[in-house]
Parts: C-alpha cells; structure tokens; sequence
C-alpha cells in the first residue's frame, strides 16, 4: 500500500511542478512517515554514496567532451562528410542531417546537444535547399536521439550505474540499435524527398570530396579512440571520457584551431551550466529507487503484472507503452533511476539481458526527447528554428512514426543489442 | 551586472561578482580538476605502466562536491528541471501560487536532507572513518550534502526575494 502512496505523492510533487530533485528527494524521506521502517540518515546516506561512483565521472566528463567538440567545430565538419556520402541521392541533403546526427551521436553522448549541434547548421542549409522548416527542424528533433542511443550515452552510463551492469558492454551494445534508428531515420528522409521531390541537393560547398573526407577526419577519429579503447577492454567508459576530453581539446585548439586557448574557461563553464542540475537528480534519485527496493516494489508491482499479461512479448509491450507514457511527461535521467529497480526484476525472470533491457529503455526515453509536453528536444529544436513548439510537434508524428518501428525491432530481436557484446 | 552605488570600491564590486559567482566558480574547478587528475592518471596506466593510488578516488569525491555545490549553482541560475505542465498553463494568481510552493517544496527538500545529513556526518565523524587511498577523513567528504543544499537553500531564498526565476521566464516558456 504505501508504495502506491509513495508513487502517487511523487507524481503528485511533480506534477506541482516542484524541481525533479526535491520530488525524488521529499518522496524518499516521506516513506518513514508513511510506515516503512527505513532510516532517514541512510536515505542521505545513499544519496551520497550514489556520488562515490567512478562510472558516473564519466557524465560530466562526456558532457564537457561534447560541449568542446560542439565548439570546435566537429560538428560541422562532419556534416559537410555527410552531405559528401549522401547528399546526391533524392532527399540527400535530409538524409546527409540524419547521417550527421549519427557520426556526431559517436561523439556526444546528449540528445538534446547534438539537437543543438547539427540543427544550428543543418536547418538553415535545408531550408536555403527548398525544405520546408518544419519538416527540416522535426527531422533534426528526431535524429538528435541518436546522441543518446550510439555510444558514448549518458542515460546508458545512469541506467548502467541503476542496473549494476557494465557501461562499456552497454556502449558496444548501444552501436547497432543506434544504425537501426539511424537507418529508420534514413528512410523516412528518403521517402520525404521521393514525394515532395527534393532532387536538387547537397549543400553546395564548394570543398572537394577529398578535401571534406580530409577535414573530418580528426572527428570521425574521436569514436575510434573511444570506442575502439572500451571494445578493447583498454579503457574503462570514464577513462575513455577522459581521454575524449584530452583529444577533443588538441584537436579544437592545435588542429582546427576553433577555440582559442583564452576560450577555454568559457567552454568550461557552459559544460558547468549543463552538469549543474543533473547529478542531484542522480543522487535523489537513486535514493528514491532504493526506498523503492527496500518497499520490494517490484514484488507489488510484479504481481499486479503478471495478472494482467503472460509471457515475455506482451510484457514488453506494456513496459515500452508505459516507458513512452512516462518518457513524455518525466525527466529522463530520473526516469531510468526510478524506474530501472521497478522493471528490471520483472523482465530478468523471462530470460532478457539486462544489457538488452537498457537499450529497450534508452531507446524509449530517447522517444521522450521528443515528445511533448516534456520533450527537451522539441523545444531545443523549436527555439533554434524560431518555429513554435506547437507547430513543430505536428511535423514530429510521421518521423516519430519511423522510430517506433525500429524501437519495436530492438525490443523483439535481442540479437540486435547483445550479438556484439557478446562478442568481446 | 550589478550597479555599484560606490564606484570608487573596486574591492566591493570584487565581492559583489563573487557573491553572484562562486558556486560556477567552484563546480568549474572541480570539473576542470578531476578532467585534468584523470588525463593524468589515463597518462600514468598507459604511458608510463604506473598508476597513482590516489586519481580515482580524488575524482569520486569530487563529483560529490560537484553534484552537491551543483544543486545551488542550478538554483542560482533557475535551471533546475521540473514538470512545467501546470507553470505554463497558469495565469495570474495561480502562477504566483505554484511558484511560491515550487520554492517552498525545494527548500523543504534541502532542510530536511541537511538536517539527516548533519545527524549522518556526525555519527561518521565519530566512527572516525578514512579513505582508503588518500586517508582523509570521510566526513569532510560528506559535508558537501549540508553545504550545498544549506547554500541551495539560501540561494532560493535569494530567487524568491529578486525574482530571478520571472526573469529566466520560468513560468512562460522554458524547455
């Protein structure tokens, strides 16, 4: 009974609109006073604990990775490669933005920063092309979800710390699921520019092929180190995050020369902007998860579950309608906290890896990016391309459309998640 | 920034940007120090095949400060994440209604983990614990919890008198 109190006092602190933070944080101290017998100093305790972790370094160190690739003009090299690829065939130049979203997913691990990467450069180009901006911005919108779904991701480094399974398996496992968004992404761009007929393409750069493949190199470098580094078994995530830090800034600084030695404290200091408000989240987070395990939730709820569906395939679609239900009104990164020690012992005694299941979760609450109300993508797009929230949420349905296809192939067919990890 | 009734002070508007950016200041250095520790250490493993004892849990402990110093940065600039469902669909009153219980519900949250937290520190200060790799003692680890939320406390108040959150348009239009 009091988990269902503790839920419903959670939804009800959020929904108040109290901080995220002080939701989770306020849920788990109630719990006592509900008539859980758990001590209060071990809810700060946890909290704490939750900090003491040397997986979770790596959040902030990505997300200052990403923040100096942004600024050193990765992103959009690696546009211009895409376009180069891709940019000749009908909707090239949409599918060369899907593409760019992929390549840069390699280097950032944050949908809502590649959204602001490629976007910032794409739609303009797109729309000097013939593309209609709204199409251009929910394309974008769509395709940034690849920053979380291609390794390094940030939701996959907290849904690793929430699962107690090993991040860097979790990042090799997150590559071709990645390639299945990506490519569903492509194919939509694909049959946009069929019937709207975008055959005139690519950006009209006036750099050669070689020239391009030349610039982007030191990019497209990036995933090699840190990839390559995890799938060795060379590299923990953090010091492969580290060491994206490290490269990220000799290439800026020496290579392209796009930020200035002085910029550096700038560039710090907007990555600062973005770790502020995350990592409480994580803490309380975390403490609210293990209020929840302590209540044995997932017996609760188990018990209600298996009432209602038997067997694995329609647990998984009633856990995917419920993580799209919630990935559209939550924060993401609390959601996979909350809810990772709720549903992984549902889903474990039916055979699935918990590596399978990350991505199963990941991939959903990349969907929520998008998704209004909450949907941090949207917005990033939509303040981008001036266009209203709104309007652009229209456009979103028919490439969101697409993306539950694939999310649809990466929760029926393990193989997609585990075939390579399992390889290493 | 400011406006400096005393333009003469060059000390006072020192302080004054300081008061206004110490948290950004000190969660910038922690970021920058842990990157810098770990490069290092990255170095030390694969370079020259002798890793320090001490990079990782120097790191670890710094996330702590940083999460914690973190939350008041968050609460300094209004960018603390919340459900905006109900702010942006309110009007008048009501706004005014939800935001005073959006900061009065934060704060009750960082009082409450302050005060467990006090009680939590203490009990670890007696036991006497160290870490293991540096051996300093753990409850100056953990006094990141009350000093942060303290400061995240106090940094609401600030909001709630100066209004900065009306400001940052945290109750028209925010992602």
């Amino acid at each position: 009974m009091s988990i269902a109190l503790s839920l419903g006092l959670l939804l009800f602190l959020l929904l108040l609109s109290l901080p995220v933070v002080s939701a989770l944080g306020l849920a788990a101290f109630l719990a006592p006073v509900l008539g859980e017998p758990i001590n209060s100093s071990s809810i700060i305790r946890t909290m704490l604990t939750a900090m003491d972790s040397f997986p979770l370094l790596a959040v902030p160190l990505f997300i200052l990775a990403g923040e100096i690739m942004t600024r050193g003009g990765l992103a959009q090299r690696l546009f211009y490669l895409a376009d180069v690829m891709v940019g000749r065939f009908t909707g090239g130049l949409a599918m060369a933005t899907v593409l760019a979203c992929l390549f840069f997913g390699a280097i950032s691990g944050s949908a809502p920063a590649t959204v602001a990467a490629i976007g910032s450069m794409s739609i303009p180009i797109l729309v000097s092309r013939g593309y209609e901006k709204p199409f251009a911005t929910a394309l974008v919108i769509c395709a940034g979800t690849l920053g979380v779904i291609i390794p390094p991701s940030i939701p996959l480094i907290i849904y690793g710390a929430a699962a107690n399974v090993s991040v860097g398996k979790l990042f090799i496992a997150g590559i071709f699921p990645g390639f299945v968004v990506g490519f569903s992404l492509l194919v939509y761009a694909y049959i946009y520019g069929r019937m709207h007929k975008h055959h005139i393409t690519t950006s009209g750069s006036d750099v050669s092929a070689w020239q391009t493949l030349k610039n982007s190199v030191w990019a497209l470098f990036t995933p090699v180190i840190v990839l390559g580094g995890i799938y060795s078994g060379v590299f923990t995530p953090t010091e492969a995050a580290a060491i994206a830090v490290a490269y990220g800034l000799f290439v800026a600084v020496v290579i392209y020369g796009e930020i200035k030695f002085s910029e550096i404290p700038s560039v710090v200091s907007s990555a600062v902007t973005t770790i502020a408000p995350i990592l409480i989240i994580a803490a309380a987070g975390t403490a609210f998860g293990r209020v929840l395990t302590l209540m044995q939730a997932a017996d609760f709820i188990g018990h209600y579950v298996n009432n209602v569906v038997a067997g694995p395939i329609a647990l998984l679609l009633l856990i995917n309608i419920l993580l799209i239900f919630i990935g559209m009104f939550m924060e993401k990164l609390a959601s996979i906290i909350v809810m990772t020690p709720i549903l992984l012992p549902l889903v474990v005694p039916y055979g699935i890896d918990p590596i399978h299941f990350g991505l199963i979760m990941v991939v959903n609450l990349a969907i929520g990016f998008i998704t209004p109300p909450v949907g941090v993508n949207l917005y990033i797009g939509s303040e981008i391309s001036g266009i209203p929230v709104m309007k652009v949420a229209r456009h979103i349905v028919q490439p969101v459309c697409f993306l539950l296809i694939a999310l649809a192939l990466i929760t029926y067919i393990p193989a997609i998640s585990t075939w390579l990890p399992a390889h290493f | 920034m400011e406006t400096d009734p005393h333009p003469s002070s060059k000390a006072r508007t020192a302080i004054v940007w300081l008061f206004n950016n110490f948290e950004r200041i000190l969660v910038a250095s922690f970021l920058s120090l842990f990157s810098i520790v770990l490069i290092l250490q990255v170095f030390m493993r694969f370079v020259l095949r002798m890793p320090l004892p001490w990079p990782e849990e120097f790191s670890r402990y710094l996330l702590i400060w940083t999460a914690f110093v973190g939350s008041s940065l968050a609460v300094k600039e209004s960018r603390f994440i919340n459900i905006d469902i109900l702010p942006t669909m309110s009007r008048g009153w009501f706004t005014h209604a939800l935001r005073w219980t959006m900061h009065i519900g934060f704060m009750a949250f960082c009082m409450v983990s302050t005060y467990f937290s006090i009680d939590f520190i203490h009990r670890v200060a007696n036991s006497g614990q160290v870490s293991p790799a540096m051996g300093i003692p753990m409850w100056i680890v953990y006094s990141a919890a009350p000093i942060g939320l303290t400061l995240a406390t106090l940094r609401t108040i600030e909001t709630l008198i100066t209004g900065a959150d009306l400001k940052a348009g945290h109750f028209e239009d925010k992602s």
